[in-house]
């Protein structure tokens, strides 16, 4: 079963549209969506939650319709945690125990020892990193099936970064858990997730397998005469130097002469969006 | 929703030195023999209700409630019930406050009178949410906030009017004769809007962005 299927999803605005986005997350898996600022990330997430409702397309959680219940097997944590900022742990606790059914209060004081987060101070007065640390907690709090996040290591230092990619590890231990994660900040992805979605412009370039998608495609160091010579659908992106050209490709349409290394997710997404552009 | 009220709760209670200071300034104003100070309870607790709202916009809490497992029509409703608990609460500490005028020889208890302050106290506390809250749901802060100034002089003079009314002409005088029929009906059509309010929050809640 899917965790999530998103189909045909629209949404148009002044100057940017998400244009007949589709994609699914396999129970069981975490996606990655990647994409510059404003390509549209922010926008699929907000409705998948319902928060920004979509022009056309369908979206199915779990194989159903969406519903406020089925919203206590979802943790979600956006670029903005949206704790009132007067409230403390105490009044967060007070408030997620009478909102979901399954909230784990235990859980949750756990990991407010793990985080170290302060027990009587307001939430205004926490660091980025501590928000952002709340948020998870609490989507962690209420044994969710499916974590959705946006952005949640954006303007993080690395080492809080690695403490959340760590704890998102974690939760995909149980094979039941999905994850859809959205950064732009690649190296992050690279490292928990199994699928790539990316996003350019309000268009899904690609979604695959992360593992195939490290497989699929390489580095060949060559000269603007022999690139010529290669299939055009084999060429991904191209960056020229002084000494030649160095240019992402599809393993399976190059002469297996090349001199191929491997590529990076971070290196394959700015190919793919310098070549768009 | 339980949690929803919760948070509108606590928010309150967070707020809760400058609500008692007001009460208590009102409170005495009243007692000295300025009786329709106290319809100012309902009136400051509707301003604190709504500046929730706002507060809710900018702290993104609006966003990450629809995250929580409640529909927007809950979000909406809960917003409703707080009003309307708000309007019988301070109806409550109005009805006391007359009470306290009585004991201490500042005023004759009357039963008309008592009508009179339950009727328009409720009708204070709940026809100025009637009326903003489909304009704050409507509208994004900003413009909320515009709308919100105009609709505070407006509630302004019309209350003004009423409590100068209160003591025995026009009809407000009529409203407070619980013996005439008037009464009622301006109770009825108070919940009635009231009602009609929460429908057409709930529309335009249920097809926005947040």
């Amino acid at each position: 079963m899917n965790a999530i299927e998103i189909t045909n999803l629209t949404k148009k605005y002044k100057g940017f549209t998400l244009d007949n986005l589709s994609l699914n997350l396999p129970q069981g898996c975490i996606m990655g969506l990647i994409g510059e600022n404003g390509a549209g990330k922010s926008t699929t997430i907000k409705m998948l939650l319902d928060i920004v409702r979509p022009d056309s397309g369908d979206i199915k959680i779990f194989g159903a319709e969406r519903s406020a219940m089925q919203k206590n097997d979802i943790g979600v944590v956006l670029d903005e945690v949206g704790i009132p900022e007067s409230f403390t742990i105490k009044d967060i606790n007070a408030i997620m125990k009478h909102s979901f059914t399954n909230w784990n209060e235990k859980t949750f004081y756990d990991y407010m020892d793990r985080f170290r987060l302060p027990e009587k101070k307001a939430f205004k007065t926490f660091s980025k990193g501590m928000k952002m640390k709340m948020g998870i907690a609490i989507a962690l709090s209420h044994d969710a099936k499916l974590l959705i996040l946006d952005e949640p290591t954006s303007g993080l230092d690395p080492v809080v970064r690695d403490e959340i990619v760590e704890i998102l590890n974690d939760f995909t231990r149980d094979e039941s858990h999905s994850i859809l994660i959205s950064s732009h900040i690649v190296s992050d992805l690279e490292k928990i997730c199994d699928y790539i979605a990316f996003i350019h412009d309000g268009k899904l370039m690609l979604c695959e397998e992360k593992d195939r998608l490290l497989e699929q495609f390489c580095f060949i160091n060559t000269t603007e005469d022999m690139l010529k010579e290669l299939d055009k659908s084999a060429i991904i992106g191209t960056k020229s130097n002084k000494f030649g050209v160095e240019a992402i490709v599809n393993r399976e349409k190059i002469p297996s002469s090349f001199d191929t290394q491997p590529v990076t997710i971070e290196e394959l997404f700015v190919f793919m969006v310098k070549e768009a552009k | 929703m339980k949690g929803l009220l919760l948070k509108e709760l606590i928010m309150l209670k967070k707020g809760s030195v400058i609500l008692i200071i007001f009460f208590i300034l009102f409170g005495i104003n009243g007692l000295a023999g300025n009786a329709t100070m106290f319809f100012l309870f309902p009136l400051f607790t509707d301003l604190l209700l709504y500046g929730h709202i706002n507060y809710d916009e900018q702290s993104k809490w609006q966003q990450y409630s629809i995250a929580l497992p409640y529909g927007r029509k809950t979000i909406v409703s809960s917003k409703y019930v707080a009003m309307a608990v708000g309007a019988v609460v301070s109806t409550a500490i109005v009805v006391l406050s007359y009470g306290v005028s009585v004991a201490i020889g500042k005023a004759e208890f009357s039963l008309k009178s008592l009508v009179g302050y339950v009727i328009l106290s409720l009708a204070i506390g709940i026809v100025y949410p009637t009326f903003f809250l489909p304009l704050a749901y409507k509208f994004n802060s900003e413009k909320g906030r515009t709308i919100m100034l105009f609709l505070n002089g407006a509630s302004g003079a019309i209350a003004v009017f009423l409590l100068t009314a209160i003591d025995g002409t026009g009809i407000v005088a009529k409203l407070s004769n619980y013996t005439n029929i008037l009464p009622y009906i301006a109770i009825a059509a108070v919940i009635v809007l009231f009602a009609l309010s929460w429908f057409i929050s709930v529309k335009i809640y249920e097809k926005r962005d947040l």
